[in-house]
């Protein structure tokens, strides 16, 4: 058996045949009861290893840290891959002591890990703000109707707007409901039949770079 | 002098003080919060009425998959939403598709425990399912056979056969109504597409304000039937329920952030057309 | 309500969090070092036990030795690391992968597209007779508008002479769509913010002087990094 069939043909026969299996199955009963069973141990079998797999980012992240801290890379941000490591050390020396839900891993994540979070994912209303003075512009109508839009809508969501002008919240309703929605409908459309489109030229075996 | 006009000086204005503007502006309107009335959209007004409508006694499926980000916007409406369907003898099970809900789980049982009229019994009003990984794959498989993907036991390592809750509940096609938290992930199509349509549950979601354009779609061939939409839905909920909190709070410090971003994009605009008026480029 | 050692820890982080918006500097790195330890940890704690509890324990049991194969699979994912061995990683990717398209093309089919264009777009769904004025000419537009800006996606053609109408009344309406995005984008992004706020740093009432504390000094810290030119300000 030669390196080329082990390596790369067989991983992506698999996915040929448990996908062309998984989709069949759906669309045909009397396949589905042949093939159904197993098919659903191995979707059972994905939940675990995809448990597993993610470790494998964590080990990257932890790899590449330890690389900046033993050869002394972007001084001096080296030294902050020190304290990536305490914190990590830290965070799963709690929760293997206490549990995923003791009293000092739930202090970690209360205190430190979910208001983290929310600050990192808050900062981008800063970025939107300065976007919002700098870049869009009412140039042509393209753009009006995009700045309209989003507009009409930003005001229908805020009592502020809505308390004392109540007309805000049906024509919000109406836009939503309408020209948002068919515009939406063919972009689902569009990228429905683009991913189905990827799926199908993987398990067709004409995208190689899928398993990396 | 650089020759720039005051106006193309104006559009530069370093994004550091923009920022300060709306730190400033969200501090003052959270530490002297004035009341505003507003009217209740269609969309909290529908999903109050599916909560509503779910009959008492019923076992409800709940993807309880909030995150850190989406909690305080989320969280009145998930919890109040909980109440709701223990006020009526709901029985509800939950799981959830994504880590951080691990750590919120426990937080809003607590809080639903001390809003509910009564004590709420693990294992006969609610169990806990626990973290299920591999995203639509584990939710296929999950939605397929609970014991088969959960090894027939509960987050604390229980059997769940030996609570009365689960008698009968094996698959998606055991929940008649169903509700799934998806937080910022824009899940809700893949929960429409696995579980919604596959096995006729009447599906309801919590989301975040972003994820309402590609909502609208799903709501409007029914395939969805209501969606409590971020911070607003939050808010209209809490207002349709008379329990006035922490969204009804926080709604009116977005109300005058939102604001602040109009006047910018006005502003900018106008300094735009008058340099350019003036030969700027 | 007291002020924990807990509430001063996440107001702490947040204020240095927030100094990324003043530039990269050590204050913010320092943080942003911290956050990423412990998500990293705790993500891993999590997934890694759902693999172990699901697994591994459940291999253990009468009956089920059949897990060792997610649980030798799983094992395989970490020949990625090393070179020689990263082939095996293909594997367990590849039974992943196979699952993952299967379930969700067999379902987009129907509920993205089917049931979403078509149904979605003809009666009982979108009625244009014997329903009143308004709802018909709604949904006209809506049937129009979808399929012009199902038109718009159509790269593979020239659209000119009158057929560009099509293609640019498409564009609209897709344009439209975004800008309903954006708003709802815009307005939760504040929404983010007024709630870590309210969350971590003003509430409660008596957290807030320690917050005010915490600004000042990490103000003066961000002067004198600026000043001393360990961070740039531009």
């Amino acid at each position: 058996m030669s390196d080329e069939m082990y390596k790369s043909t067989i991983p992506f026969w698999i996915i040929t045949i448990l996908g062309a299996l998984t989709i069949v199955e759906y669309f045909f009963p009397f396949i589905g009861n042949i093939v159904g069973g197993p098919l659903e141990m191995l979707r059972t079998y994905s939940t675990i290893l995809a448990g597993a797999a993610y470790g494998i980012g964590t080990a990257l992240l932890v790899a590449n840290h330890g690389r900046r801290i033993v050869r002394r890379t972007m001084a001096p941000h080296w030294a902050f891959s020190i304290v990536f490591f305490v914190s990590i050390i830290v965070t799963v020396g709690v929760m293997l002591i206490g549990g995923q839900t003791g009293p000092q891993a739930q202090w970690v994540f209360d205190y430190i890990l979910a208001p983290s979070g929310q600050c990192l994912y808050s900062t981008t209303a800063f970025f939107i703000s300065t976007a919002g003075y700098r870049i869009f512009r009412f140039r042509n109508l393209d753009a009006t109707v995009l700045l309209c839009s989003g507009l009409l809508i930003l005001v229908s969501v805020l009592p502020l707007f809505t308390g004392p002008f109540p007309f805000f919240v049906p024509m919000a309703m109406w836009l939503n409901n309408v020209p948002v929605v068919a515009g939406y409908r063919a972009f689902v459309m569009g990228t429905s039949f683009g991913s189905i489109g990827l799926g199908l030229r993987i398990m067709l075996q004409k995208h190689p770079e899928a398993l990396g | 002098m650089s020759g720039k006009t005051i106006w193309r000086r104006a559009l530069d204005l370093d994004h550091r003080i923009i920022a300060t503007g709306i730190f400033l502006i969200i501090t003052y309107m959270i530490l002297s919060p004035i009341e505003i009335p507003f009217p209740v959209s269609s969309y909290g007004q529908q999903y109050y009425d599916f909560v509503t409508e779910v009959p008492a006694g019923t076992t409800v499926g709940f993807m309880m998959g909030d995150t850190v980000a989406t909690k305080p916007q989320l969280k009145p409406s998930t919890t109040i939403t909980m109440w709701m369907l223990y006020e009526k003898n709901c029985k509800i099970v939950y799981w959830y598709d994504k880590v951080e809900a691990v750590g919120l789980m426990n937080e809003y049982i607590a809080v639903v425990d001390e809003m509910s009229s009564r004590e709420l019994v693990y294992g006969v009003d609610y169990i806990d399912l626990g973290f299920i990984a591999g995203t639509e794959t584990g939710a296929v498989a999950f939605l397929e056979n609970i014991r088969g993907v959960t090894g027939g036991v509960d987050v604390n390592g229980d059997p769940i056969d030996s609570f009365p809750i689960m008698e009968g509940v094996n698959g998606g096609g055991d929940f008649a109504y169903g509700i799934a938290n998806c937080g910022c992930e824009c899940t809700e199509p893949m929960y429409i597409r696995q579980w919604g349509m596959p096995y006729g549950t009447e599906l309801a979601t919590i989301n975040c304000a972003m994820d309402l354009p590609a909502i609208t779609l799903y709501l409007a061939t029914g395939q969805l039937r209501a969606t409590a939409n971020g911070l607003l839905g939050s808010a209209e909920f809490e207002y349709l329920t008379g329990r006035l909190g922490l969204a009804f709070g926080q709604i009116l410090a977005v109300s005058f952030a939102g604001l602040y971003f109009v006047i910018l994009v006005v502003l900018g605009n106008v300094f735009y057309f008058i340099d350019r008026s003036q030969g700027g480029n | 309500m007291a002020v924990t050692i807990g509430m001063l820890v996440a107001s702490w982080m947040c204020v240095m969090l927030y100094t990324i918006l003043y530039g990269d500097q050590p204050i913010s790195r320092f943080a942003e070092h911290i956050y990423m330890g412990t998500t990293a940890g705790y993500y891993a704690y999590v997934n890694l036990r759902f693999y172990w509890d699901k697994g591994i324990v459940q291999m253990m049991e009468p009956g089920k030795i059949h897990f060792i194969i997610p649980v030798i699979l799983g094992i395989c994912v970490y020949a990625r690391l090393y070179t020689p061995t990263r082939w095996v990683y293909r594997y367990p990717m590849a039974i992943l992968m196979g699952s993952m398209l299967g379930v969700s093309i067999r379902t987009t089919v129907f509920s993205q597209i089917i049931d979403q264009f078509i149904l979605g777009n003809l009666p009982p769904l979108a009625p244009i007779v014997g329903v009143p004025a308004g709802m018909a000419i709604n949904n006209l537009i809506i049937i129009f508008g979808s399929i012009c800006a199902t038109v718009f996606f159509v790269f593979s053609h020239d659209f000119a002479g009158p057929t560009r109408y099509i293609h640019r009344i498409g564009r609209l309406f897709l344009l439209c769509s975004f800008g309903a995005t954006y708003g709802n984008t815009t307005s939760y992004r504040y929404e983010l913010m007024a709630g870590t706020m309210i969350s971590n740093m003003l509430r409660p009432v008596e957290l807030l002087p320690y917050t005010l504390g915490f600004i000042v000094v990490v103000a003066i810290a961000l002067v004198v990094i600026f000043k001393m030119g360990i961070a740039s300000w531009d």
